[in-house]
Protein backbone atom coordinates (compact mmCIF):
# COMPACT_ATOMS: atom_id res chain seq x y z
CA UNK A 1 0.00 0.00 0.00
CA UNK A 2 3.06 2.48 0.61
CA UNK A 3 4.08 2.42 -2.76
CA UNK A 4 0.91 3.13 -4.53
CA UNK A 5 0.54 6.65 -5.92
CA UNK A 6 -2.65 8.34 -4.23
CA UNK A 7 -4.83 7.80 -7.10
CA UNK A 8 -5.00 4.14 -7.06
CA UNK A 9 -5.15 4.21 -3.52
CA UNK A 10 -8.10 6.59 -3.75
CA UNK A 11 -9.81 3.76 -6.16
CA UNK A 12 -9.12 0.82 -3.55
CA UNK A 13 -10.64 3.08 -0.90
CA UNK A 14 -13.73 3.55 -2.64
CA UNK A 15 -13.83 0.41 -3.35
CA UNK A 16 -13.76 0.03 0.49
CA UNK A 17 -10.42 -1.04 1.23
CA UNK A 18 -9.96 0.20 4.48
CA UNK A 19 -6.35 -0.46 4.17
CA UNK A 20 -6.22 1.81 1.24
CA UNK A 21 -8.12 4.92 2.70
CA UNK A 22 -5.79 3.99 5.96
CA UNK A 23 -2.54 4.68 4.22
CA UNK A 24 -3.93 8.17 2.14
CA UNK A 25 -5.10 9.31 6.02
CA UNK A 26 -1.29 8.35 7.19
CA UNK A 27 -0.17 10.15 4.30
CA UNK A 28 -1.70 13.36 5.71
CA UNK A 29 -2.96 12.67 9.09
CA UNK A 30 -0.03 14.84 10.82
CA UNK A 31 -0.92 18.07 8.47
CA UNK A 32 -4.84 17.54 9.39
CA UNK A 33 -3.84 17.58 12.98
CA UNK A 34 -1.91 20.63 12.95
CA UNK A 35 -4.27 22.64 11.15
CA UNK A 36 -6.98 21.77 13.36
CA UNK A 37 -4.67 22.31 16.27
CA UNK A 38 -3.82 25.52 14.95
CA UNK A 39 -7.37 26.46 15.49
CA UNK A 40 -8.56 24.85 18.54
CA UNK A 41 -5.51 25.16 20.39
CA UNK A 42 -6.49 21.52 22.24
CA UNK A 43 -4.98 18.37 21.53
CA UNK A 44 -8.13 16.32 22.29
CA UNK A 45 -10.33 18.50 20.42
CA UNK A 46 -7.76 18.53 17.92
CA UNK A 47 -7.62 14.67 18.17
CA UNK A 48 -11.25 13.90 17.89
CA UNK A 49 -11.40 16.57 14.94
CA UNK A 50 -9.14 14.55 12.87
CA UNK A 51 -10.74 11.25 13.44
CA UNK A 52 -13.84 13.12 12.54
CA UNK A 53 -12.80 14.41 9.37
CA UNK A 54 -11.33 11.25 8.19
CA UNK A 55 -14.67 9.18 8.73
CA UNK A 56 -16.79 12.04 7.89
CA UNK A 57 -14.39 12.04 4.13
CA UNK A 58 -14.45 8.25 3.87
CA UNK A 59 -17.99 8.37 4.08
CA UNK A 60 -18.20 10.99 1.39
CA UNK A 61 -15.44 9.43 -0.55
CA UNK A 62 -17.61 8.11 -3.00
CA UNK A 63 -18.64 11.44 -4.21
CA UNK A 64 -15.52 12.86 -4.25
CA UNK A 65 -14.42 13.71 -8.15
CA UNK A 66 -11.04 14.45 -7.80
CA UNK A 67 -11.09 17.75 -9.16
CA UNK A 68 -8.92 18.44 -6.60
CA UNK A 69 -5.92 16.94 -4.96
CA UNK A 70 -7.41 14.20 -2.07
CA UNK A 71 -5.88 16.72 0.46
CA UNK A 72 -7.16 20.08 -0.19
CA UNK A 73 -10.36 17.85 -0.35
CA UNK A 74 -9.62 16.28 3.35
CA UNK A 75 -8.19 20.22 4.10
CA UNK A 76 -11.76 21.61 3.41
CA UNK A 77 -13.44 18.92 5.48
CA UNK A 78 -10.93 19.13 8.38
CA UNK A 79 -11.11 23.23 8.16
CA UNK A 80 -15.09 23.09 8.25
CA UNK A 81 -15.77 20.63 10.99
CA UNK A 82 -13.40 22.79 13.00
CA UNK A 83 -15.15 25.81 11.95
CA UNK A 84 -18.25 24.21 12.72
CA UNK A 85 -17.10 22.74 16.09
CA UNK A 86 -15.88 26.03 16.95
CA UNK A 87 -19.13 27.82 17.16
CA UNK A 88 -20.96 24.97 18.28
CA UNK A 89 -18.46 25.79 21.01
CA UNK A 90 -19.26 29.14 20.92
CA UNK A 91 -15.63 30.06 20.82
CA UNK A 92 -16.04 32.84 18.37
CA UNK A 93 -15.96 35.68 19.84
CA UNK A 94 -15.59 37.92 16.59
CA UNK A 95 -13.79 41.39 16.57
CA UNK A 96 -15.93 42.28 20.32
CA UNK A 97 -14.43 39.18 21.63
CA UNK A 98 -11.02 40.45 19.91
CA UNK A 99 -10.99 43.31 21.84
CA UNK A 100 -11.95 41.40 25.12
CA UNK A 101 -8.73 40.28 26.94
CA UNK A 102 -10.34 37.54 28.76
CA UNK A 103 -9.92 34.68 26.56
CA UNK A 104 -11.53 30.88 27.17
CA UNK A 105 -8.39 29.61 25.38
CA UNK A 106 -7.06 25.93 26.58
CA UNK A 107 -3.73 26.99 27.19
CA UNK A 108 -0.63 24.81 25.71
CA UNK A 109 1.42 23.47 28.51
CA UNK A 110 4.64 24.74 27.35
CA UNK A 111 6.67 23.73 30.05
CA UNK A 112 6.34 20.53 29.04
CA UNK A 113 6.93 21.66 25.21
CA UNK A 114 9.25 24.04 25.31
CA UNK A 115 13.40 23.55 26.37
CA UNK A 116 13.66 26.75 26.46
CA UNK A 117 11.89 28.50 30.08
CA UNK A 118 12.36 32.29 29.11
CA UNK A 119 9.42 33.90 31.17
CA UNK A 120 9.17 36.48 28.70
CA UNK A 121 9.49 34.70 25.88
CA UNK A 122 6.74 32.48 27.26
CA UNK A 123 4.97 35.31 27.98
CA UNK A 124 4.80 36.53 24.50
CA UNK A 125 3.88 32.97 23.09
CA UNK A 126 0.91 33.00 25.06
CA UNK A 127 -0.47 36.58 24.25
CA UNK A 128 -0.14 35.88 20.48
CA UNK A 129 -1.71 32.43 21.14
CA UNK A 130 -4.32 34.54 22.85
CA UNK A 131 -4.48 37.16 20.28
CA UNK A 132 -4.66 34.60 17.19
CA UNK A 133 -7.37 32.65 19.25
CA UNK A 134 -9.82 35.41 19.47
CA UNK A 135 -9.60 36.25 15.72
CA UNK A 136 -12.49 35.91 13.80
CA UNK A 137 -12.77 32.14 12.24
CA UNK A 138 -12.67 32.95 9.02
CA UNK A 139 -9.59 35.29 9.53
CA UNK A 140 -8.09 32.52 12.00
CA UNK A 141 -8.66 29.62 9.66
CA UNK A 142 -6.78 31.96 7.18
CA UNK A 143 -3.95 32.41 9.30
CA UNK A 144 -3.68 29.04 10.19
CA UNK A 145 -3.32 27.45 6.47
CA UNK A 146 -0.73 30.35 5.10
CA UNK A 147 1.31 30.87 8.59
CA UNK A 148 0.99 27.47 9.86
CA UNK A 149 0.93 25.41 7.15
CA UNK A 150 2.76 27.47 4.89
CA UNK A 151 0.32 27.46 1.87
CA UNK A 152 0.28 29.88 -0.75
CA UNK A 153 -3.30 32.23 -0.49
CA UNK A 154 -4.41 30.37 -3.55
CA UNK A 155 -4.56 26.84 -2.40
CA UNK A 156 -5.77 28.53 1.16
CA UNK A 157 -8.70 30.01 -0.89
CA UNK A 158 -9.25 26.49 -2.54
CA UNK A 159 -9.40 25.01 0.64
CA UNK A 160 -11.71 27.73 2.21
CA UNK A 161 -13.88 27.71 -0.60
CA UNK A 162 -13.47 31.59 -1.34
CA UNK A 163 -11.66 33.84 -3.73
CA UNK A 164 -7.92 34.14 -3.70
CA UNK A 165 -8.20 37.81 -3.22
CA UNK A 166 -10.44 37.35 -0.02
CA UNK A 167 -8.02 34.86 1.70
CA UNK A 168 -5.27 37.77 0.64
CA UNK A 169 -7.17 40.52 2.15
CA UNK A 170 -7.99 38.24 5.27
CA UNK A 171 -4.69 37.95 6.43
CA UNK A 172 -3.68 41.99 5.94
CA UNK A 173 -6.87 42.23 8.36
CA UNK A 174 -5.91 39.38 10.65
CA UNK A 175 -2.48 40.53 10.76
CA UNK A 176 -3.46 44.14 11.24
CA UNK A 177 -5.81 43.25 14.43
CA UNK A 178 -2.90 40.35 16.01
CA UNK A 179 0.12 43.69 15.38
CA UNK A 180 -2.47 46.28 17.24
CA UNK A 181 -3.04 44.37 19.93
CA UNK A 182 0.58 43.28 20.63
CA UNK A 183 2.36 46.14 19.30
CA UNK A 184 3.58 47.01 23.15
CA UNK A 185 5.28 43.83 22.92
CA UNK A 186 6.75 43.73 19.29
CA UNK B 1 0.88 56.05 -2.12
CA UNK B 2 -0.74 55.43 0.33
CA UNK B 3 0.52 53.63 3.47
CA UNK B 4 -3.13 51.89 4.20
CA UNK B 5 -2.35 50.37 0.66
CA UNK B 6 1.46 49.25 2.14
CA UNK B 7 -0.05 47.84 4.68
CA UNK B 8 -1.50 45.23 2.35
CA UNK B 9 1.07 44.94 0.28
CA UNK B 10 3.06 44.55 3.01
CA UNK B 11 0.91 41.27 4.54
CA UNK B 12 0.58 39.85 0.91
CA UNK B 13 5.13 40.48 0.37
CA UNK B 14 5.17 38.43 3.47
CA UNK B 15 3.33 35.51 2.26
CA UNK B 16 5.13 35.72 -0.89
CA UNK B 17 2.22 37.02 -3.05
CA UNK B 18 3.22 40.25 -4.18
CA UNK B 19 3.83 41.40 -7.73
CA UNK B 20 7.36 41.87 -8.77
CA UNK B 21 5.66 45.23 -10.32
CA UNK B 22 4.34 45.82 -6.55
CA UNK B 23 7.44 44.32 -4.95
CA UNK B 24 9.36 47.77 -6.49
CA UNK B 25 6.38 50.15 -6.19
CA UNK B 26 6.63 49.13 -1.97
CA UNK B 27 10.58 49.45 -1.68
CA UNK B 28 10.63 52.48 -2.86
CA UNK B 29 7.66 53.82 -0.55
CA UNK B 30 9.47 51.92 2.36
CA UNK B 31 13.02 53.33 1.70
CA UNK B 32 11.11 56.71 2.38
CA UNK B 33 8.27 56.14 5.15
CA UNK B 34 9.62 55.43 8.26
CA UNK B 35 5.86 54.30 9.82
CA UNK B 36 5.72 51.53 6.73
CA UNK B 37 9.44 50.23 7.46
CA UNK B 38 8.29 49.71 11.04
CA UNK B 39 4.55 48.25 10.37
CA UNK B 40 6.63 45.78 8.40
CA UNK B 41 9.18 44.93 10.66
CA UNK B 42 6.58 43.99 13.64
CA UNK B 43 4.56 41.78 11.23
CA UNK B 44 7.80 40.29 10.32
CA UNK B 45 8.52 39.75 13.75
CA UNK B 46 4.83 38.56 14.59
CA UNK B 47 5.05 36.19 11.27
CA UNK B 48 8.09 34.50 13.14
CA UNK B 49 7.10 34.45 16.65
CA UNK B 50 3.74 32.77 15.18
CA UNK B 51 5.28 29.71 13.17
CA UNK B 52 7.68 29.02 16.35
CA UNK B 53 4.63 28.56 18.50
CA UNK B 54 4.79 24.95 19.99
CA UNK B 55 2.74 22.24 19.52
CA UNK B 56 1.64 19.68 21.79
CA UNK B 57 4.14 17.27 22.93
CA UNK B 58 2.46 13.88 21.51
CA UNK B 59 3.48 10.46 22.72
CA UNK B 60 5.37 8.17 21.04
CA UNK B 61 3.43 6.01 18.57
CA UNK B 62 0.93 8.50 18.88
CA UNK B 63 0.15 8.85 14.60
CA UNK B 64 0.31 4.94 14.56
CA UNK B 65 -2.16 4.95 17.27
CA UNK B 66 -4.51 7.54 15.68
CA UNK B 67 -4.40 5.40 12.65
CA UNK B 68 -5.04 2.12 13.73
CA UNK B 69 -7.96 4.05 15.81
CA UNK B 70 -9.51 5.32 12.40
CA UNK B 71 -8.96 1.95 11.16
CA UNK B 72 -11.65 0.47 14.31
CA UNK B 73 -13.76 3.62 12.99
CA UNK B 74 -14.12 2.96 9.65
CA UNK B 75 -15.05 -0.76 10.36
CA UNK B 76 -18.10 0.18 12.15
CA UNK B 77 -18.73 3.53 9.77
CA UNK B 78 -20.29 2.82 6.50
CA UNK B 79 -18.58 1.39 3.45
CA UNK B 80 -18.14 3.99 0.90
CA UNK B 81 -19.44 2.13 -2.05
CA UNK B 82 -22.20 1.25 -0.41
CA UNK B 83 -23.06 5.17 -0.46
CA UNK B 84 -21.72 5.50 -3.60
CA UNK B 85 -23.73 2.51 -5.57
CA UNK B 86 -26.99 2.93 -3.23
CA UNK B 87 -29.61 1.79 -5.26
CA UNK B 88 -32.48 5.38 -5.36
CA UNK B 89 -35.34 4.86 -7.82
CA UNK B 90 -34.99 7.91 -10.05
CA UNK B 91 -38.16 10.57 -10.08
CA UNK B 92 -39.94 9.84 -13.36
CA UNK B 93 -41.01 12.79 -15.24
CA UNK B 94 -44.10 14.50 -13.58
CA UNK B 95 -46.68 13.15 -16.68
CA UNK B 96 -45.90 9.81 -16.17
CA UNK B 97 -47.43 8.20 -12.71
CA UNK B 98 -44.32 5.51 -13.51
CA UNK B 99 -41.62 4.47 -15.87
CA UNK B 100 -43.42 1.04 -16.48
CA UNK B 101 -46.45 2.32 -17.55
CA UNK B 102 -44.68 4.75 -20.19
CA UNK B 103 -43.00 1.94 -21.36
CA UNK B 104 -46.35 0.03 -21.59
CA UNK B 105 -47.92 3.19 -23.08
CA UNK B 106 -45.38 3.36 -25.73
CA UNK B 107 -45.32 0.18 -26.51
CA UNK B 108 -48.97 -0.46 -27.46
CA UNK B 109 -49.12 2.80 -29.40
CA UNK B 110 -45.90 1.49 -31.28
CA UNK B 111 -48.58 -1.98 -32.18
CA UNK B 112 -51.42 -0.03 -32.72
CA UNK B 113 -49.03 2.04 -35.23
CA UNK B 114 -47.35 -0.76 -36.68
CA UNK B 115 -51.52 -2.49 -37.15
CA UNK B 116 -52.26 0.67 -39.26
CA UNK B 117 -49.34 0.34 -41.52
CA UNK B 118 -50.63 -3.10 -42.50
CA UNK B 119 -53.82 -2.71 -42.76
CA UNK B 120 -53.40 1.06 -44.62
CA UNK B 121 -50.35 0.48 -46.93
CA UNK B 122 -49.21 -3.01 -47.24
CA UNK B 123 -53.01 -3.98 -48.54
CA UNK B 124 -52.54 -2.19 -51.18
CA UNK B 125 -49.98 -4.65 -52.51
CA UNK B 126 -52.20 -6.80 -53.94
CA UNK B 127 -50.14 -10.32 -53.48
CA UNK B 128 -50.38 -9.41 -49.61
CA UNK B 129 -53.96 -9.64 -49.56
CA UNK B 130 -53.93 -13.37 -50.67
CA UNK B 131 -54.16 -16.48 -48.53
CA UNK B 132 -50.33 -17.24 -47.23
CA UNK B 133 -50.28 -20.61 -49.26
CA UNK B 134 -51.83 -18.63 -52.76
CA UNK B 135 -49.24 -15.52 -52.14
CA UNK B 136 -46.28 -18.06 -51.40
CA UNK B 137 -47.34 -19.71 -54.87
CA UNK B 138 -47.61 -16.46 -56.46
CA UNK B 139 -44.62 -14.67 -55.31
CA UNK B 140 -42.78 -18.01 -56.23
CA UNK B 141 -43.70 -17.63 -59.67
CA UNK B 142 -42.92 -14.31 -60.46
CA UNK B 143 -39.70 -14.57 -58.71
CA UNK B 144 -38.45 -17.73 -61.39
CA UNK B 145 -40.06 -14.74 -63.82
CA UNK B 146 -38.21 -11.79 -62.96
CA UNK B 147 -37.54 -9.67 -65.89
CA UNK B 148 -37.07 -12.19 -68.36
CA UNK B 149 -39.07 -11.12 -71.15
CA UNK B 150 -39.09 -15.36 -72.47
CA UNK B 151 -40.58 -16.44 -69.29
CA UNK B 152 -43.19 -13.51 -69.36
CA UNK B 153 -44.30 -14.50 -72.69
CA UNK B 154 -44.09 -18.13 -71.41
CA UNK B 155 -46.71 -17.17 -68.88
CA UNK B 156 -48.92 -15.35 -70.70
CA UNK B 157 -49.43 -18.11 -73.86
CA UNK B 158 -50.11 -20.69 -70.86
CA UNK B 159 -52.56 -18.29 -69.60
CA UNK B 160 -54.08 -17.92 -72.92
CA UNK B 161 -53.87 -21.85 -73.96
CA UNK B 162 -55.96 -22.58 -70.54
CA UNK B 163 -58.61 -19.42 -71.32
CA UNK B 164 -59.03 -20.93 -75.39
CA UNK B 165 -58.90 -24.32 -73.74
CA UNK B 166 -61.66 -23.22 -71.12
CA UNK B 167 -63.75 -20.59 -73.07
CA UNK B 168 -63.08 -20.56 -76.40
CA UNK B 169 -62.02 -17.50 -76.56
CA UNK B 170 -59.43 -15.67 -79.05
CA UNK B 171 -55.79 -13.56 -78.62
CA UNK B 172 -57.77 -10.52 -78.92
CA UNK B 173 -59.92 -11.05 -76.27
CA UNK B 174 -57.55 -12.15 -73.87
CA UNK B 175 -54.86 -9.66 -74.59
CA UNK B 176 -55.82 -7.45 -71.19
CA UNK B 177 -55.68 -10.57 -68.75
CA UNK B 178 -51.80 -10.72 -69.15
CA UNK B 179 -48.83 -11.41 -66.70
CA UNK B 180 -48.37 -8.12 -64.00
CA UNK B 181 -52.02 -8.05 -64.23
CA UNK B 182 -52.55 -8.42 -60.28
CA UNK B 183 -56.46 -8.51 -60.41
CA UNK B 184 -56.02 -11.19 -62.76
CA UNK B 185 -53.24 -13.05 -60.85
CA UNK B 186 -55.85 -13.05 -57.95
CA UNK B 187 -58.34 -14.56 -59.66
CA UNK B 188 -56.19 -17.43 -60.96
CA UNK B 189 -56.95 -21.31 -58.40
CA UNK B 190 -54.05 -22.79 -56.78
CA UNK B 191 -54.31 -25.62 -59.69
CA UNK B 192 -53.74 -22.59 -62.23
CA UNK B 193 -50.86 -20.69 -60.27
CA UNK B 194 -49.46 -24.57 -60.05
CA UNK B 195 -49.74 -25.10 -63.62
CA UNK B 196 -48.11 -21.50 -64.76
CA UNK B 197 -45.19 -22.34 -61.60
CA UNK B 198 -44.65 -25.85 -63.45
CA UNK B 199 -44.69 -24.75 -66.93
CA UNK B 200 -42.17 -21.47 -66.44
CA UNK B 201 -39.82 -24.36 -64.28
CA UNK B 202 -40.14 -26.31 -67.13
CA UNK B 203 -38.64 -23.69 -68.93
CA UNK B 204 -36.43 -23.05 -66.36
CA UNK B 205 -35.23 -26.59 -66.37
CA UNK B 206 -35.89 -26.61 -62.59
CA UNK B 207 -38.22 -29.01 -61.50
CA UNK B 208 -41.42 -28.12 -58.69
Amino acid sequence: MQTLADDKLIDLAKSGRIEAYAELARRVQEKIYHTIFGMTRNHEDADDLTQETFISAYKALGSFKQRSSFYTWVYRIAVNLTLNFLKRKGREKGREGFEDNTSVYDRVEYAAMSPEGDSLKKEFKEMLEEAIESLPLAYKAAFNLVVFQGMSHGRAAEVLGCAENTVSWRMHKARKMLQDRLRPHL
Amino acid sequence: MRCKKIEKWVSDEIDGSLSRKKQRILAGHLANCASCRGYKQRLERLQGEAKNLPLPALAPGYWQESIAKLKANLEKAKPAEQKEFKFRPRQAPAFFPGRRWAWAGAASLLAVAAGLYFILFQARVPLETFPVAFADQVNSLYEKIGDNSDLEEEFNSVLKASIREVAGESDGEVKHLLYGNSFFIESLSDEEVQLLDAEISKVLNLKI
